[in-house]
């Protein structure tokens, strides 16, 4: 490790020269303007000195290439959708917003690829991919909003990970900015020659903007599915609901979507949408194929009996398109419903292996009642990815308290579980304390040297992924 | 010299042992880019081949750990009997991290893309001789640097591949290939992009140009009902099939030696299908050499080919893979080395 040394204040000449790079309209720096920048969906909080947001990919290249000289801390931020600190300036500095690049560049229908800036947003590429025929499957419950260099930077996963994967399964190509402002390009945005070396796209995808900031990103696209069957399955026990995930899995189905709610969201969703769902159920489970309508009707028929054999007690398939988006509207609106029951939430997304679920869901609620807290839960179940809600009143440190506690005890359970402490939310500020629970310190050391490798000063995002000691460079708070 | 370790800690201490000696480590698998560098006695040769083969296989987890010397017919062999496979082809006889390190793909990498795809977490050899794990055991884990993706195509430059957790998928019930005569290399081009832009699922897509004249050549995979439907449409936009393969796994892995026989037997290139397909349109083709252009992986294999095909290939940017030098190009390539493994204690071919 570099021994440590300060970071450097921006002060009025270097908010000039951000200014003369973007632009006076583009580079803000007055209280309120830096208020709305301190914040992503986490419950961090730090303010940035500066916050720049360039037009092109020479001006993010500048603004990079000046934080260097400077030694200011960058952090880049999309829509600040991160329910992980991973968007929030922890050490201020510069935040470089992205949402002024977002077009679609180019979609390519023979190669079935599409180049995209950084700051489009998920959804705008899916409805411009959709008249061709074609969809960018990562679908993040925040697609509305999350720009693609911020699914790329924290390798979002999404609903339909069990059949499609989720961004790192697509992404092909990236164009990078180094810390020095100088750009790269990697994987098949490479030319002639140059793929004869090693294709180093990968270890960018969840970096979480710590090792370069995606410029632009060639990605695959898949054609949109011609029909989908969409069931809800009711249990009055939350882990029969893991349990027929674990025995739809084991059966060699693989649908597009598993999603799992437990009691309190049904009921708060049903306060919320008014959809008719049965409010004393312990759990629904949506599963949903799609390809061919003959493949599927015997698929689905397997997954109704084996809902049955797990316990169900009552089971619905949506008959038309405008019920199966009212089933999905619904899962896709549970953080919104849960601000009925309390507005301050941490969002965790631990992993297991899939024959681990059923327990993992019920030691979950365990961990409820043990620390006093309320935890909805929610599970991209098919692919094993828990989504615990440990909901708390803004203001109620105690509580607060018991949520960290007990979301402690949630990361333990699921690394000896087999699993990982997060799936798709990243490791940000909020799990960076637990990195050392789920690797060895000469993981770590490795994972340090890739960091040294690539942004010596540290000057990119600092203090997230890697735990302070792993950290190339211990700053101090930006001027 | 060469060793041969039958368990991780045998390779780090190995791996150790070469570094006190001042030797630099050359990783492989069972062999075939070995070439003559084992007869320096300044490199230890490291392989992976005598590693456990299967450490587990968990089918209700959709998993398997395997060691890094395994073939993907090993694999295959290795989960008889539990309706899962890893979908991952050839190329033939060549180890599961040998295929990593060189970046090779299959002609399934149009549906299914790389191998890197297909691996949940990789233990892997440090240049420090440590032994260190990323990923894990599920799908979606985005905790710590992706460090199986960084020795996608590093040739063991990095970090040498000890053993991989590869994830599983339900055998398809069936999974043909249908051969297609075509006239002419540009009627072949018109197909392939309304084959495309059918957006049929295909499992694979290929044309092929030999003594017997062009051909395309598809692979269908899934249920019978979805088969019997690509099917029909397909035969609607090209006629009947001049042949019918029933095993489309068998057939794709056999035709694919062309792409693995980098010692001067073919000439392979990777690059864009459209350029592809532009130099194939371009050299008047007419029978006298074959060739396979394998749109899954982006890369056409020509053998005895006359000179032009290089310039061609060139001019349409794409890159020389047969008997290529490994070219460790680029600031990020250069940055991870230096701060990876300062004595340069893996060697770079």
């Amino acid at each position: 490790m570099t021994s440590p040394s300060a970071y450097g204040p921006i002060g009025q000449s270097g908010l000039k020269a951000l200014s003369d790079i973007v632009g006076p309209g583009n580079c803000l720096s007055q209280p309120l303007e830096l208020e709305l920048y301190s914040y992503d969906s986490s419950p961090f909080i730090h303010h940035p000195s500066a916050v720049v947001i360039p037009g092109d990919v020479p001006q993010m290249c500048q603004v990079v290439a000046l934080c260097r000289r400077h030694g200011w801390p960058l952090t880049c931020r999309g829509a600040g959708t991160s329910l992980s600190g991973g968007a929030v300036a922890r050490r201020g500095g510069v935040m470089l917003s992205t949402t002024r690049l977002n077009r679609v560049v180019e979609i390519d229908l023979v190669e079935e690829t599409v180049l995209v800036e950084c700051g489009l947003v998920n959804l705008d590429l899916q409805n411009a991919l959709a008249p061709h025929g074609y969809m960018f499957p990562p679908d993040p419950a925040s697609q509305k909003a999350a720009t693609l260099g911020g699914n790329i930077a924290e390798n979002a996963g999404g609903i339909k990970g069990v059949k499609y994967g989720i961004t790192k399964h697509h992404v092909l190509g990236l164009e990078l900015i180094l810390d020095d402002g100088s750009l790269v390009r990697t994987g098949a945005l490479l030319q002639g020659h140059e793929h004869n070396g090693p294709d180093l796209t990968g270890i960018f995808l969840a970096s979480e903007g710590t090792l370069a900031v995606v410029a632009r990103a060639l990605l695959k696209i898949t054609p949109l599915p011609r029909s989908f069957r969409t069931v809800s399955a009711v249990f009055d026990d939350l882990s029969r609901s893991g349990q027929a995930v674990s025995s739809i899995i084991a059966a060699g189905i693989i649908p597009t979507a598993m999603e799992i709610m437990d009691r309190r969201l049904i009921a708060a969703l049903e306060d919320y949408l008014h959809l008719g769902f049965p409010t004393d159920a312990e759990a629904m489970l949506l599963v949903e194929l799609d390809g061919l309508g003959p493949e599927l009707d015997a698929q689905m028929d397997r997954i109704r009996d084996l809902c049955r054999k797990a316990g169900a007690v009552s089971l619905g398939q949506a008959a038309t398109e405008a019920e199966r988006e009212k089933l999905w509207l619904a899962r896709r609106s549970g953080n919104g419903a849960m601000g009925r029951i309390k507005q301050g939430v941490i969002v965790q997304d631990v992993t297991v292996p899939i024959e681990r679920l059923p327990g993992m869901l019920a030691l979950v609620q365990e961990v409820a009642r043990r620390h006093d807290v309320i935890i909805v839960q929610m599970a991209h179940a098919g692919d094993g990815n828990l989504h615990p809600h440990l909901l708390y009143a803004p203001g109620d440190e105690a509580e607060y308290g018991r949520c960290l506690d007990a979301s402690g005890e949630i990361f333990a359970a699921a690394l000896k579980a087999g699993g990982a402490i997060t799936g798709e939310h990243g490791v940000g500020l909020e799990k960076v304390a637990y990195m050392g629970d789920q690797f060895t310190e000469a993981e770590l050391g490795f994972m340090a040297a890739v960091k040294l490798a690539l942004d010596p000063t540290g000057i990119l995002n600092p203090d997230k992924v890697l735990p302070q000691k792993y950290q190339p460079l211990a700053g101090q708070e930006c001027g | 010299m060469i060793a041969y370790p039958n368990s991780q800690s045998q390779a780090s201490q190995a791996f150790r042992e070469a570094l006190a000696e001042r030797k630099q480590v050359l990783p492989f698998g069972l062999g075939q880019s070995l070439g003559q560098m084992v007869e320096d006695r300044h490199i230890l040769a490291l392989s992976s081949r005598d590693l456990p083969a299967v450490v587990s296989v968990e089918p209700d987890n959709l998993l398997a750990v395997v060691g890094a010397g395994i073939t993907v017919d090993g694999l295959d062999r290795a989960l008889a009997g539990t309706g899962l496979y890893w979908p991952v082809t050839g190329p033939h006889g060549r180890s599961l991290g040998g295929i990593m390190g060189h970046g090779l793909l299959g002609a399934e990498a149009m549906a299914r893309g790389t191998m890197c795809d297909w691996i949940l977490g990789t233990t892997m050899l440090t240049p420090q001789g440590e032994i260190v794990s990323s990923g894990g055991r599920t799908l979606k884990n985005v905790s710590g640097y992706d460090l199986t993706r960084m020795c996608w195509r590093a040739r063991g430059s990095l970090a040498m591949s000890l053993s991989f957790t590869v994830k599983l998928v339900p055998r398809p019930s069936v999974c043909p290939a249908m051969e297609f005569k075509v006239r002419s290399l540009r009627a072949a081009a018109g197909h392939l992009e309304a084959i495309i832009r059918e957006r049929l699922g295909l499992q694979a897509l290929r044309l092929v140009g030999d003594k017997d004249g062009l051909r395309l050549v598809a692979w269908l995979c899934g249920f019978p009902e979805l088969v019997a439907s690509q099917e029909e449409r397909l035969k609607g936009m090209l006629g009947e099939p001049s042949d019918l393969f029933e095993d489309g796994f068998e057939y794709f892995n056999h035709s694919d030696a062309i792409f693995s026989e980098g010692h001067g037997l073919a000439k392979v290139f990777a690059g864009p299908r459209k350029a592809l397909l532009g130099v194939a349109g371009s050299l008047s083709w007419i029978g006298e050499y074959s060739f396979v252009l394998d749109l899954g992986g982006g890369r056409i294999a020509f053998r005895d080919a006359p000179g032009p095909i290089e310039a061609q290939a060139a001019k349409a940017g794409l890159a020389v893979i047969s008997g290529a030098v490994f070219k460790a190009v680029g600031p990020l390539f250069r940055r991870l080395k230096a701060s990876l493994d300062p004595r340069n204690s893996f060697l770079v071919l």
